[in-house]
């Protein structure tokens, strides 16, 4: 069982496409997200898989069968949808509302049947929505209502459930527990998606199509596709990629790219850890310099965001003190580089060899020191060794404050 | 939460109410005829019983006041229906049986049959079908301009019917204006009523409303689909646009042949869906069938208080209906407030 969507074109008017050759398929018993920029057709896509617009070419097929060869209710039993809302002037009952999922199986003029309350009563239970039941449609919440539109849409049956930014009005416990409802709910149908959050399609879909500008750029198993420089491409954000700590999927902080690029492809080394170096590492990268890092534990966070970006880094163990051979791995790529950067961490002995190789290459090197957080009091454990370098270089070195400081004295 | 059982309970219930009103309404007018008399001549040929009324009071209640009541009924049906559809259709509780425009083209066409008429060979039915065939024509252009290769978006169709009602409106004044006789029987007509109708004008509406109930009732499910946009519906499996289709021809059609009978009763089409609405909720299932009986009701009983209020002349149906209808429709929505 599969949505096969094969050379879709679609526009709203006949010069302008929305969709220009989209395909992709979607899989059984899988959550597949659709992720892209605003304006890239996401919701046209979805409403063109759910038979409510028509393409201009090309084809849809449900199980192999062609949307143009399916009436309206035999495809309201093959798939529901949950549009992102609904609205009605009227007062409309929880529970009735949920009935009309079984418009598709009923007749004109026919009672509801014992299996269609049976359902009804299965759905909202399954949707958690249970207890409001005996409610008016347009007195409820936003994640009420959410969760009563896919009551109603389970009520329907179907193979497939197409749901447009379900958790878009919803706050974030609400949003969460609608993603893992929708993971439960995966084990029996399969779940296509749009979602807006990044993090959140990366945490609980199983499969991404990531699109941009009417054509899918990348499809395949979540991990393939959400990545850094796939992120990057399609939404032109610089993506620092980390693990979630439950479940270990990779999440992402993101940032604005700089401005401008460097046209001098200088080599730039930056000393640093505890993942305050990253935004400045991958922001260098973008810039257009020949960024390397070091010395960083494995593990760091600064560590896996040059990982997961393609940065080149002397790494030592983790909890360890740096042997020689590090060291002399770090003062060889310093000497390599043009620039040194030295983003100000907490400093104890494990760390101590790269304050003070930093030091070392002060009036040697272009060399700036960067401060990201006055406010943070660097913790020294080395009995003051480290306070007393951190003071000479306030005092002597380039000082920066954050990112752009840093590019503007670079560029 | 929806019951047929409940449904079957209230469509009997009112069934029988309406009846009781009809009987009683047909004894009340100029002369007053008891109740038991009107059951009496009405059951004569089953029961077959000696006469105890006047040939003078048959006449009355089998020739003047029957037809006129039950084409009453019929038209208060018709437009209550047609009423309720096209709330759900345009989802917005304002949208009545004239939104389109029916009642300015049939207007129009009345219009000229006053003015010019009698330089034709003037027959009885020329008024009915010119009213008929103008405020068909009416939707008909509205609907051609609305409509964007095979679909007719909602939001245009509202705002073409304004456009063409307001221009059929213009026309209509500019005729009266310069034609300038008949303008009391032309306002009396715009007013509404069913004064002087008889079994033919029964017979005409007839078929038009028996075939509007059946296909509503058809329809309640997807009504109530529609309540919720044309999207959501489709996405339950209705075809929306042929739902859409049906439901303008059908309610074109028994407005069209309404109006066309009885002159434009105002507020029917509007109030009597929101007034049952407030009793049974939104759902159609329901709506519907109470919304038959209560629209048949309103309008026999309108039509009874204009006979006897400033009897032996009659009021305009229409002035009755916006009468008793505004107040009571105020009351509702204030003690109700926020319930539609």
């Amino acid at each position: 069982m599969a949505i096969e969507v094969k050379n879709v074109r679609f526009g709203y008017s006949e010069s302008n496409d929305v969709l220009n050759d989209m395909n992709f398929t979607c899989h059984d018993n899988r959550v597949t997200g659709i992720i892209g920029p605003n304006g890239c057709g996401k919701t046209t896509v979805l409403k063109v898989i759910a038979g409510y617009l028509r393409p201009k070419s090309g084809t849809v097929l449900y199980n192999g069968r062609h949307t143009e060869t399916l009436n309206s209710a035999e495809l309201a039993k093959l798939r529901a949808v949950v549009e992102q809302s609904v609205y009605t002037p009227f007062s409309f009952p929880v529970y009735d509302y949920v009935m009309l999922g079984r418009t598709p199986y009923q007749k004109n003029f026919s009672a509801d049947s014992e299996e269609d309350h049976r359902i009804v009563t299965e759905s909202l239970k399954n949707a958690n929505a249970l207890s409001f039941q005996t409610r008016k449609i347009n007195e409820l919440s936003g994640g009420e209502l959410q969760r009563v539109m896919i009551a109603r849409a389970l009520a329907q049956e179907p193979d497939f459930l197409l749901l447009d930014e379900p958790t878009s009005h919803l706050d974030i416990r609400h949003q969460l527990e609608l993603m893992k409802l929708l993971s439960e709910i995966s084990r029996e149908k399969s779940i296509l998606c749009i979602i807006h959050e990044i993090n959140q399609a990366s945490a609980y879909c199983d499969d991404i199509v990531l699109t941009k500008g009417g054509y899918v750029l990348k499809e395949g198993n979540v991990s393939d596709v959400l990545k850094t420089d796939n992120i990057e491409d399609v939404f032109g954000v610089l993506a620092m990629q980390f693990k979630h700590p439950q479940g270990g999927k990779n999440q992402f902080i993101f940032s604005l790219p700089p401005e401008n690029k460097s046209e001098k492809k200088l080599r730039v080394h930056v000393i640093t850890g505890e993942g305050r170096g990253r935004q400045i590492i991958l922001s260098l990268k973008s810039a257009g310099f020949l960024v390397t890092a070091g010395i960083l534990n494995i593990g760091d966070q600064d560590y896996d965001t040059c990982m997961s970006s393609g940065i080149e880094v002397v790494s030592a163990p983790p909890f360890s003190r740096y042997s020689d051979t590090e060291i002399l791995k770090l003062k060889k790529m310093c000497d390599c580089a043009d620039v040194i950067v030295f983003v100000a961490t907490n400093i104890g002995f494990g760390n101590l060899a790269n304050l003070e190789t930093a030091l070392g290459y002060m009036n040697k090197k272009e060399f700036i020191f960067v401060n990201t957080d006055i406010n943070f009091k660097k913790s020294d454990m080395t009995n003051g060794r480290a306070t007393e370098i951190y003071n000479h270089m306030a005092k002597n070195a380039k000082v920066v404050f954050n990112v752009d400081e840093l590019l503007s004295e670079l560029l | 939460m929806y019951k047929r059982r409940n449904t079957i309970i209230a469509s009997a219930g009112l069934f029988v109410l309406t009846l009781i009103v009809m009987l009683f309404s047909t004894g009340v007018g100029e002369s007053n005829i008891s109740p038991q008399t009107v059951f009496a001549i009405l059951t004569d040929f089953i029961s077959g019983r000696t006469p105890f009324w006047t040939p003078g009071e048959e006449v009355i209640v089998m020739d003047i006041r029957l037809p006129r009541i039950v084409l009453g009924a019929l038209i208060g049906t018709s437009l209550a229906i047609s009423g309720v559809a096209l709330q759900s259709l345009f989802r917005n509780p304002m949208a009545d049986p004239y939104i389109l425009g029916i009642s300015n083209g049939a207007a129009l066409g009345a219009t000229i049959v006053f003015v010019y008429g009698s330089a034709w060979a003037f027959s009885f039915y020329t008024l009915p079908a010119m009213a008929f065939i103008f405020g068909l024509s009416t939707i008909f252009l509205v609907y051609r301009v609305a409509k964007v290769g095979n679909q007719i978006p909602v939001n245009t169709l509202l705002l073409s019917g304004i456009a063409i009602a307001a221009l059929f409106s213009a026309v209509n004044s500019f005729i009266m204006f310069t034609g300038g006789q008949n303008l009391q029987q032309i306002m009396f007509w715009t007013m509404g009523g069913l004064s002087g109708r008889g079994w033919d004008y029964v017979w005409i509406m007839l078929p038009f409303t028996i075939a509007g109930v059946i296909i509503m009732l058809s329809l309640t499910r997807q009504l109530n689909a529609m309540m919720f946009g044309e999207e959501s519906a489709q996405y339950l499996g209705i075809e929306v646009e042929k739902l859409k289709k049906i439901l303008l021809i059908t309610t074109a059609l028994i407005t069209s042949a309404a109006v066309s009978v009885s002159g434009i009763i105002g507020f029917v089409g509007l109030i009597i869906p929101h007034i049952v609405r407030l009793v049974t909720g939104p759902d159609h299932r329901i709506l519907i069938p109470a919304s038959i009986f209560a629209g048949a009701m309103f309008i026999v009983i309108a039509d009874m208080f204009a006979r006897i209020i400033i009897a032996p002349a009659e009021l305009p149906l229409g002035v009755i209906t916006a009468l008793c209808g505004a107040p009571f429709f105020l009351y509702l929505l204030r003690s109700k407030r926020g319930e539609l």
